[in-house]
């Protein structure tokens, strides 16, 4: 009687022991699987990380390079020809023409002072997304190209430098499409707030295309791809003769 | 009646232990600052320590008062008053701090789809143990609740899976450590309790009266769990959060 009774503590003991064991097992096989799935995460966060930043840095690069050709431009088109005024103003031996010359100068130097900002990327952090939009849409509208309407909040929009970055780069890209392909008679900027989210909605009423060619789709996908790095929304409507209609929308 | 209470404790370490949770449960949770308090993730912990100190030192005054006894086992039952404090367990260990820590694991989940599951689990288990009172199907004061017990492991246990499973699925534990989460810890300890204690809580009425020896080891082995289970609850009172390390998580 005893015998058996040793037996089934024997058995419980044992049977306690694998449980237990197996409990532990469990347990142990959570945490490793837990542990997997943070460093799958960080892995991930981390090429997250990285395209965030190539994204950054190729359109710091585009708007350099957008920044140097205008500054070719104002160099040849508007200083070569006022140092040149001045100079033959300079050489004159009339006063009131070195007078002039002076005068000139003095325009150089200013206009030499505003190309010189805009070589680095200080001008994104000094200036709000509205004056961007307002001064775009002023060049555009200068050139006598087409009309233009800018509708916005009072307030302006607080942005982080980065996301400014990429918005700036989408609008200019967005409307250098529309100037280039769609032969629009107005272009239309709205900024507005909805519910949880910023949107700017950028509509002309140019020719339009159909937004499944793929011929179209890789432009299309690179502003997408630029809006979800500051996890925006880019979304378009356009069939053609019906003009393009963008939403670039931000969560607040 | 005091001398009696106090003899019946002198030798009860696990009694001893469960005071000493309860005493300095108290005095974290009073040092706690009034939002904290209000905080379910230390109120339902500290709550449950309190529990089982009323019911332990209850169950022992059950023994020692037996007219008291008699009065609560004549509302109870009209069966003849043995002279058992079953009862007290049955309702407070086995009904009421099961329930309770259901709640605990429930309110640790984040997934929807788990804390519905836990919530029907709760609900089902609720009607169980009202059902007995009113049908007299399985008598309240006795040991003769199989499936009672059986319910009570069981959706813990389930409860503890579906924890795990939002542990390695969810966003929100993707930043946490879970070593140093004490949820992490109390959760395993109840799982690990209700899984060794299962087969002894439903063979109890067996091994109370045919063999003592295994029930004993079992008891012995549910009350170093349950003063474990109530250390850690301590811990999470003093601290006043869930995580060990300074790292402060939201």
């Amino acid at each position: 009687m005893m015998e058996e009774e040793g037996n089934q503590i024997i058995f419980i003991l044992f049977s306690g022991a694998f449980l237990a064991a197996l409990m532990a097992t469990f347990v142990v096989s959570m945490v490793i699987l837990h542990r997997q799935r943070q460093v799958h995460n960080k892995q991930k966060m981390d090429q997250i990380k990285a395209e965030y930043e190539k994204t950054i840095l190729n359109i710091e690069n585009e708007i350099q390079q957008d920044t140097l050709k205008h500054i070719g431009r104002e160099l040849h088109d508007n200083i070569g020809q006022l140092l040149s005024l001045s100079k033959l103003y300079l050489a004159s031996s009339k006063p009131e023409k070195q007078a002039e010359g002076r005068q000139l100068i003095n325009q150089i130097i200013t206009e030499v002072r505003g190309l010189s900002k805009t070589l680095n990327l200080d001008w994104v952090e000094s200036i709000s997304l509205e004056e961007f939009i307002s001064q775009q849409l002023d060049k555009i509208k200068s050139t006598g190209f087409c009309e233009v309407v800018f509708n916005r909040e009072d307030e302006n929009w607080e942005l982080d430098k980065d996301q400014k970055l990429v918005l700036i780069r989408v609008i200019q890209e967005c409307l250098n499409n529309a100037i280039k392909h769609a032969s629009p008679n107005l272009i239309k900027i709205l900024m507005e707030k909805q519910e949880g989210e910023r949107a700017i909605r950028i509509s002309d009423d140019g020719i339009g295309f159909d937004t499944s060619l793929s011929s179209q789709g890789s432009g299309m996908t690179n502003l997408r791809k630029r809006m979800e790095t500051i996890g925006g929304n880019f979304q378009i409507t356009s069939s053609p003769g019906q003009g393009t209609d963008i939403i670039l929308s931000l969560p607040i | 009646m005091i001398e009696k209470f106090l003899a019946r404790i002198e030798d009860n370490y696990y009694f001893h232990m469960v005071a000493i949770c309860g005493f300095l449960s108290l005095l974290f949770f009073l040092l706690l600052d009034k939002k904290k308090r209000r905080d379910h993730y230390i109120l339902v912990p500290f709550l449950l320590v309190m529990l089982v100190n009323f019911y332990e030192v209850m169950a022992t005054f059950m023994v020692v008062n037996k007219p008291i006894n008699e009065i609560f086992h004549r509302l109870l039952t009209d069966e003849p008053f043995l002279g058992w404090n079953a009862w007290v367990y049955n309702i407070f260990y086995y009904q009421v701090s099961k329930l309770g820590l259901l709640l605990l694991i429930g309110i640790n989940l984040k997934k929807a789809l788990s804390k519905k599951i836990v919530l029907i689990l709760g609900i089902v288990f609720l009607l169980y143990c009202i059902y007995p009172y009113f049908s007299k199907t399985y008598p309240i004061h006795g040991i003769q609740q199989p499936i009672l017990y059986f319910l009570g492991n069981t959706i813990l246990i389930i409860a503890s899976g579906l924890f795990f499973m939002d542990l390695i699925t969810e966003e929100y534990f993707i930043e946490i450590n879970p070593l140093a989460y004490l949820p992490f810890w109390y959760i395993t300890i109840i799982m690990f309790h209700s899984v060794i204690v299962f087969m002894a809580d439903v063979a109890i009425e067996y091994l109370t009266f045919e063999n003592t020896r295994v029930y004993y080891m079992f008891n012995l082995v549910s009350r170093v769990l349950y003063v474990i289970l109530l250390s850690v609850f301590t811990f999470l009172i003093f601290t006043g959060k869930n995580f060990i390390s300074r790292t402060v998580h939201t």
